[in-house]
């Protein structure tokens, strides 16, 4: 689960097995403060942060600018293709490397973008309350602003 | 937020094969994807097929290595926790609420067709094993077929429970935890209050067949062993807290203490018909 989920936002298996050791070093390091509600959702969010600073980091080397890979796959949720272009479109914005967004928020839109849920998906699968999901969304909601009348979060 | 027409999210796929969601979510997802054309039983097959191949290519002990060194170099960790590791490496996110609850620190389970073993533990365990009868085309002829962890079962299904492979010296209880909650002793037989020894190296098989009744959902038979013999109580009293659990029971072990083993084996009744 861990790996299919880091090979979706990855170019590589590789990268994402790699990916796949930071997420369980991350369980390790940080197991006292785990729930005990929905390890699986837990995993799946610990694997899309890991990929997204792995992500952000790639995009920082001018060598390598395969960042353009997230906003890709965010076309995948979508099966029309105006939604895939809006959501590519909306992901380079949240996604600007001068001006970014907190991860949290990141995570977040990432769900919403590129794995298609609803707000309360969003919600229920980030432990949050939707309240909790709409108050991370403001930083979202002001970029998403920019797209006049793209969207209504 | 609307963008366009959505795909169901491959997320809550994953949630479902980890039998994370609850009956209701479950059927909201199998009408989303009938009506995407997709089925969520062939989803679900799908990651567990992936799972399999995952598991079977992936370099576990070099990658289960990595991981404790670069966790172990900024502090130290509790055991429990690296003992659990490799099987939530394996795919069971379940494990994590073993660590993060310390609800069975230093136990730990195998699924039954899948020999996990952890690097290091000196403790062997026996095998759970599941036969499903099938009545053959001659009357009265039958044979029967070795279950795998998550087979499809219905309603009638005649099983055979057996275990081997067990060492010298230990005592095991085998039982079963249904989807209405209900919880089932096959070893010993009721009455006894301790765990009887298993027998050494040979395959055995219980003295009488159970047929699946019309519980929801699922039938998960558990072989719960110990070096010494214990309270046959104990590991009822533990599947009935982790039947009040409902559909989290399909995959979390049994709140055993230290010193303990569990090998379950899962039949998925969610779907309609015999496999």
């Amino acid at each position: 689960m861990v790996l299919r989920r880091c090979r979706s936002l990855l170019r590589s298996d590789a990268q994402a097995q790699d990916a796949l050791q930071d997420v369980f070093v991350a369980v390790l390091r940080h197991q006292d403060r785990l729930h005990d509600e929905a390890p699986a959702a837990l995993l799946l969010r610990m694997a899309t942060n890991v990929c997204l600073n792995r992500l952000r980091y790639e995009r920082c080397r001018p060598e390598d600018a395969d960042y353009e890979q997230l906003l890709r796959i965010a076309g995948t949720a979508h099966e029309q293709s105006e939604g895939r272009t809006l959501a590519r479109d909306l992901l380079a914005k949240l996604f600007r490397p001068s001006d970014p967004l907190a991860a949290s928020s990141q995570t977040i839109a990432v769900m919403l973008l590129v794995d298609g849920m609803t707000l309360e998906e969003v919600a229920r699968n980030a432990g949050l309350s939707v309240s909790g999901v709409r108050k991370r969304l403001r930083s979202v909601r002001a970029r998403l602003s920019e797209l006049e009348g793209a969207v209504a979060p | 937020m609307t963008l366009a027409k959505k795909k169901t999210p491959t997320w809550l796929l994953e949630r479902v094969a980890q039998g994370e969601l609850d009956e209701g979510e479950i059927e909201e997802l199998r009408s989303r994807l009938s009506a995407e054309d997709r089925s969520l039983d062939d989803e679900v097959r799908a990651l567990r097929e992936s799972d399999r191949e995952i598991l079977a290519r992936l370099p576990r002990e070099s990658m289960l290595a990595s991981i404790r060194r670069r966790a172990g170099a900024t502090e130290a960790r509790p055991r429990r926790m690296m003992l659990i590791l490799p099987l939530a490496l394996a795919g069971s996110a379940a494990m994590l609420l073993l660590f993060a609850r310390g609800g069975t620190p230093g136990g730990h389970v195998t699924g039954a067709d899948e020999d996990t073993t952890i690097k290091g533990d000196t403790f062997s365990s026996p095998r759970l094993l599941v036969y499903r009868q099938r009545q053959g085309q001659a009357a009265g002829a039958s044979s029967s077929e070795v279950l795998s962890d998550g087979i499809r079962g219905a309603r009638g299904d005649l099983l055979q429970l057996a275990y081997d492979k067990a060492p010298d010296g230990v005592y095991g209880v085998l039982l079963s935890v249904d989807g209405a909650g209900r919880v089932t002793q096959h070893l010993p037989e009721e009455g006894a209050s301790q765990s009887p020894p298993l027998t050494r190296g040979r395959e055995v098989r219980l003295p009488s067949a159970y047929e699946l009744d019309d519980a929801p959902g699922f039938e998960r038979f558990v072989l719960v062993t110990a070096p010494k013999p214990f309270a046959v109580g104990v590991a009822l009293d533990a599947a009935r807290a982790l039947a009040g659990r409902g559909v989290q029971a399909r995959a979390l072990a049994l709140p055993l203490a230290t010193g303990f083993h569990q090998t379950s084996l899962l039949i998925d009744k969610t779907r309609e018909g015999n496999p």
